[in-house]
């Protein structure tokens, strides 16, 4: 027995969470639970593990892949809605908890979503929505009451908790010990009664008791307005606050001395800020929340303003380079965001230099124009075996996944001047217009003219559009002006004879399909802004049956029917 | 009627937390179908043996009992810091409380009639009537019946 991993639900190994938690056993490894249904699941209590749970041997309460939430409460996804001193109770060590949503929905006071019983330490609660729309006092998110305990909580969205998003109420006399990590948590609407207590994160300690808080990238908002966001609320031990990156709606971060790269007095706002200094959410709407970020907007001071911890997460379980839906935060070039969730953006400048003729951006379907240039290197000028040295800017404004340039059919206009270097210009099958008047005039009669003494020079603009991929002037028909005053009036201009300098712009408007440019060996340089929620930027270039323990009230034990039957003096069982 | 998972064995080392045997653990109505981790019967249909069985749980359906009912026998036993009296079970305002054992409640499978045993052993699963269990369901500490 190593790992072992159960989904519970319907149909599985384990239909209640409770029925999995009592034949948890963490002797080999980890026992995961994964809820599978997207009805509610009960409260539970996680205490009493078989085995010495650790770092790597631990109960761990988690959702399958496909039922996590995504970001914010809803119907859809796994959930836990219990009442109680704990809709879940923590006892065991090193419990994991991550991906679900826990509403407290009880109407006693007192409630937790999450309680952490004392003495039970390195408990990790990650990218969790715990909430309550319930009104009564003492609520809050995870509370530690009057004993020694220890948790690391991360990427956690967590708001309506009537006391405290996260209550380290450590009032103990007798000298106890609290240590928490908080990273990447969006605390909204936390303390909002005034009550005693009323903070966002609340650090209680009694004489003698010490609370050391370490606070990074996190947000606290909107606990009412006498009360602080990062709060003191009763403190007659110690509480040694740190981190840095933090953001308030008020000025606790400088009160509590963990005001490094702090943003203090946002206001927040679900709706697009320009300017200013706010906190900007999807939704504030009541039953409708939505705490992930809305946008990056210049007023939203969430944006870019965390610090990356990626190396240093507290517990070794934890993952920083993501957020509270999975989705991979800032960790190069720009900052990650404040809170539970991240606006990945690319930032800066791209430059992409071509090292093979073909440029394709598999996961991109940008909006393209450009400008080339193209300078002849040969005498012939057959677009389909021209060998030209291409340079353009690219502006690229990514809307979905591909960039492919094999397909494209461009329209194209291009003035050329020709100067004959040869002797022979044939027009074997023209037919000109004869004219006999005042002056001397070619009489033409027979169909075909051939000038085979003349060296003309050549000079005109050609425009065409191309139909298909291939750019051959052996094919096209120009309109030709020069020294002979004659104007073609049908067939075809055939330049195969001429070698010619070719000068002309080009100017290539994406209409349609792709541009195959393969015998191009382009340098390649562009800006490129990558608009939010794209899906991701690939750049290619860059029992014992028996075997618990019987004791002195054992009376007798035998085999019968093959079975092993026991009987106990029962005074203590 | 419900369909009750007690604990069949003491569950780890922590007296006052763990489950300890005869700890009833949930309660779902009579047509609830059960994982193959919760009902022996049901792992036996599945692996055709009872090899990786636990022996950490059996049902027992009781008639006459509701799931509301049986729930509510499903509280922690505790009393508040610094009281002595262990009847006082009620938490103060801030759930100030010393949690004596996880349940209140619990079920006397010593007590119970060879046969009744002889079926949770075997396979797991017992059917009687709340009146059949109630002189074996009884308060943890007081020793009383349930009503």
């Amino acid at each position: 027995m190593a790992d072992q991993t159960f989904q519970i639900g319907t149909g599985e190994t384990y239909t209640t969470i409770a029925g999995w938690e009592a034949a948890s056993d963490v002797s080999t490894g980890f026992w995961k639970g994964e809820l599978k249904d997207t009805t509610a699941y009960g409260g539970v209590t996680i205490a009493g593990v078989t085995g010495t749970p650790s770092i790597s041997n631990y109960v761990w309460l988690s959702a399958t892949s496909g039922n996590k939430h995504s970001g914010k409460s809803g119907t859809t996804h796994a959930r836990i809605e219990a009442k109680g001193a704990g809709a879940v109770t923590i006892s065991d060590d090193f419990t994991r908890i991550d991906d679900i949503e826990i509403r407290l929905a009880g109407s006693n006071n007192s409630d937790e979503a999450i309680r952490i019983t004392a003495n039970t330490n390195d408990v990790l609660i990650s990218r969790c929505i715990l909430w309550t729309n319930t009104t009564q006092v003492d609520k809050d998110g995870v509370y530690t009451g009057n004993w020694a305990a220890s948790y690391s909580i991360d990427n956690c969205i967590i708001y309506g908790f009537y006391r405290a998003g996260l209550n380290i109420q450590n009032y103990s006399t007798t000298s106890t010990t609290q240590d928490v990590n908080i990273d990447y948590c969006t605390i909204v609407k936390c303390g909002s009664s005034g009550e005693t207590e009323s903070s966002g994160i609340n650090s209680r300690t009694g004489t003698g008791g010490i609370n050391n808080i370490a606070v990074y990238n996190t947000g606290c908002f909107d606990t009412a307005s006498t009360y602080d966001d990062f709060g003191n609320a009763t403190e007659s031990g110690t509480t040694n606050w740190s981190g840095t990156n933090n953001a308030s709606s008020d000025a606790s971060l400088t009160s509590r001395g963990i005001a490094t790269n702090a943003q203090e007095s946002l206001t927040t706002s679900d709706t697009t800020q320009s300017s200013g200094s706010y906190a900007v959410f999807q939704s504030k709407t009541v039953s409708s929340e939505d705490y992930q970020l809305l946008d990056e907007a210049a007023g939203n001071l969430l944006i870019g303003n965390a610090v990356n911890r990626v190396g240093s997460e507290p517990d070794a379980r934890q993952d920083f380079s993501l957020d509270i839906v999975g989705n991979t935060r800032n960790t190069t070039g720009p900052s990650p965001d404040i809170g539970a969730s991240d606006i990945f953006t690319s930032g800066a400048d791209i430059n992409i230099n071509a090292t093979s003729a073909t440029h394709t951006q598999t996961t991109y379907n940008p909006v393209i124009s450009y400008d080339v240039t193209i300078t002849p290197t040969s005498a012939a000028h057959t677009l389909a075996t021209f060998n030209p040295s291409v340079s353009y800017d690219v502006g690229i404004d990514a809307t979905s996944k591909a960039l492919t340039h094999t397909t494209f059919n461009p329209a194209v206009s291009f003035d050329v001047g020709i100067t004959a270097t040869t002797v022979v210009f044939t027009q074997t099958t023209y037919n000109p217009v004869i004219d006999f008047g005042a002056d001397t005039e070619i009489v033409a009669t027979s169909a075909s003219h051939t000038l085979t003494t003349y060296n003309p020079a050549v000079s005109y603009d050609l425009d065409f559009t191309p139909n298909s991929q291939a750019q051959t002037l052996t094919t096209f028909n120009p309109v030709v002006d020069y020294t002979y005053t004659f104007e073609p009036n049908s067939k075809t201009l055939t330049q195969t004879t001429y070698n010619v300098i070719i000068d002309y712009d080009t100017e290539i408007e994406a209409t349609s399909q792709a541009l195959t440019q393969t015998v191009y060996n382009p340098v390649v340089s562009y800006d490129t802004g990558i608009a939010p929620d794209a899906e991701g930027l690939e750049y290619t270039l860059v029992g014992n049956r028996l075997g618990y323990e019987f004791n002195e009230n054992l009376t007798h034990y035998g085999f019968e029917n093959n079975k092993v039957h026991y009987e106990f003096n029962d005074e203590d069982l | 009627m419900a369909v009750v998972l007690f604990s069949f064995k003491h569950k780890g080392t922590d007296q006052e937390r763990g489950h300890r045997r005869g700890d009833p653990i949930v309660a779902m109505r009579n047509n609830h179908v059960w994982g193959a981790g919760e009902d022996k019967r049901a792992h036996l249909a599945l692996y055709g043996n009872t090899d990786n069985w636990t022996d950490a749980t059996v049902l027992i359906k009781i008639t006459g009992m509701s799931v509301a009912r049986a729930t509510a026998l499903m509280n922690r036993d505790t009393r508040p810091a610094g009281i002595t009296d262990p009847e006082f079970n009620s938490p103060d305002a801030e759930d100030r409380v010393v949690q004596l054992a996880r349940k209140r409640w619990r079920v006397r499978f010593a007590e119970m009639p060879l046969a009744w045993r002889s079926a949770l052993n075997n396979i797991g699963y017992l059917e009687v009537t709340i009146d059949q269990i109630r002189p074996y369901f009884r308060h943890r500490r007081t020793d009383t019946q349930i009503t």
